[in-house]
């Protein structure tokens, strides 16, 4: 493990650290009856300040966390397929965000105000849709092993995923905008040769 | 905040505490694979005084499995239900539009409520004798294999340490920052959906930018004792099976082969 594969790696832990103690923050946005997962904001800001194959393994990372210290204890796992689905899986997959990393730098570089908002939303809607993709693949298969037959397991999964997902994203995007806007150099590692290639 | 547990573990000298976290991890979700086998009474009581077994076996009380089902209740009622007036078949006992109450929706909500009590009642049993750690530990020991993939596993091992040596840490730097904010008249939970979610800007920043700093330091420190990492590096904690393990292990065997004989 190299200097610049190390300060990566620590900074992809400490994120995946901060995303988790952030679940455990009363959430009081949006409706009681659908989760938000205000984690998604470290690790979308990570991807988008360090490129898709870091931010895979720190939401990876945090989908591990979660599983180990809620997951469990929560009765998350119901079904061994939905559970590798829904927490190793979805939760890296927040990396995602990562592809529109080549894009923001170069717009904060140009001073591009426009530009940057866009990424920003770019990335927050490639993060939110991917995770909540394989939390309606996973909610699928709980409720087609759970569910009555001939009811149809894939509308309630939309359904269910669906209302998260929508005020999920929301919640990223606005908060990643307000900080790409107020605080762009927290998206531009110090050292700009750490950025890692996509 | 601080007073928060972390995971749900209940110290404890019992055979199960002792046994090997990655014999526990691997049984839970084997059980929750084996437990689809059971489709008629007598493979469900099979699996019913397994469970109570094991949790005799935990000396910890039953209570506490209970609280476990608690956080899922109306997810597992919501699933009875529709199990209860929705399946067809059987003796008709009462109909109203499209609800019917039958005799196979009444055995097969029966079904699906004792599999999820004992689903939650054997993660619980993983959760409440098993530290996070040597969970996490042993999650690591599973990634093992997937090295012949290219999967950078030493990475992931080295990451999963340091996240959950700083959970507690920024949990406490939240709070921290939290109450400096609303002593600085932030109001987290007042005002239109926006603006609460802007009111999370105030709190995000210094604890990103502590972060970012934190990370830095613990890189640099890690360099300068010249951490390498990758493949032969000594681990603090060593886990190693027991025969406790391998009875474990074939307790299972034989759970299955009755399961499949039964049902």
């Amino acid at each position: 493990m190299d200097r610049e594969q190390l300060h990566i790696g620590v900074e992809g832990a400490i994120i995946a650290a901060l995303a988790m103690a952030l679940e455990y923050v009363p959430h009081t946005v949006g409706p009681s009856a659908i989760e938000v997962s205000l984690g998604l904001v470290p690790l979308t800001l990570y991807a988008l300040r360090r490129g898709f194959r870091p931010a895979l393994l720190s939401g990876l990372i945090w989908g591990i966390l979660d599983l180990v210290l809620r997951g469990f204890s929560t009765g998350g796992v119901l079904n061994p397929l939905q559970g590798f689905i829904e927490y190793p899986i979805a939760f890296a997959a927040v990396g995602c965000a990562g592809l529109a990393m080549p894009g923001l730098h170069r717009a904060i570089q140009a001073h591009d105000h426009r530009k940057m908002v866009g990424y920003s939303i770019w990335g927050a809607f490639l993060a939110v849709i991917v995770k909540y993709f394989f939390h309606f693949l996973a909610g699928a298969i709980y409720w087609g092993s759970y569910a009555p037959k001939g009811m149809n397991a894939w509308l309630y999964s939309l359904t269910i995923n669906g209302g998260s997902a929508i005020v999920g994203f929301i919640m990223t995007a606005v908060i990643v905008v307000a900080l790409v806007v107020t605080m762009p150099q927290l998206f531009m590692p110090k050292d700009t040769q750490n950025v890692a290639a996509i | 905040m601080n007073k928060l547990l972390i995971g749900r573990y209940i110290p404890g000298n019992s055979f199960v505490h002792r046994l090997d976290p990655r014999t526990k991890l691997l049984a839970s979700f084997y059980y929750i694979g084996i437990i689809f086998l059971a489709d008629n009474w007598q493979t469900y009581l099979v699996l019913l005084l397994f469970t109570l077994a094991a949790i005799a076996m935990s000396k910890i009380k039953l209570g506490f499995f209970w609280k476990g089902v608690r956080p899922l209740i109306w997810l597992i009622l919501f699933t009875v239900l529709l199990q209860v007036f929705f399946t067809q078949g059987g003796h008709v006992y009462w109909h109203w539009g499209i609800f019917t109450l039958s005799q196979y929706g009444l055995i097969n909500g029966t079904y699906i409520f004792v599999r999820f009590v004992l689903i939650i009642f054997m993660s619980t049993l993983l959760t409440l004798t098993t530290p996070p750690l040597a969970l996490a530990d042993a999650v690591e020991y599973i990634l093992y294999p997937l090295k012949y993939v290219h999967f950078p596993v030493y990475e992931v091992a080295l990451m999963l340490s340091i996240a959950l040596r700083f959970v507690p840490t920024l949990m406490d730097e939240t709070e921290k920052i939290m109450n400096a904010q609303r002593a600085r008249g932030v109001d987290f939970g007042e005002g239109s959906l926006m603006q609460r979610i802007k009111s999370l800007v105030p709190l995000l920043i210094p604890l990103f930018v502590s972060s970012f700093n934190r990370a830095d330091d613990l890189a640099t420190a890690m360099e300068a004792r010249g951490y390498r990492g990758g493949e032969g590096r000594s681990k603090f904690r060593i886990l190693k099976w027991h025969a406790a393990d391998r009875w474990v292990g074939l307790s299972f065997i034989v759970l299955t082969i009755i399961l499949i004989v039964l049902r």
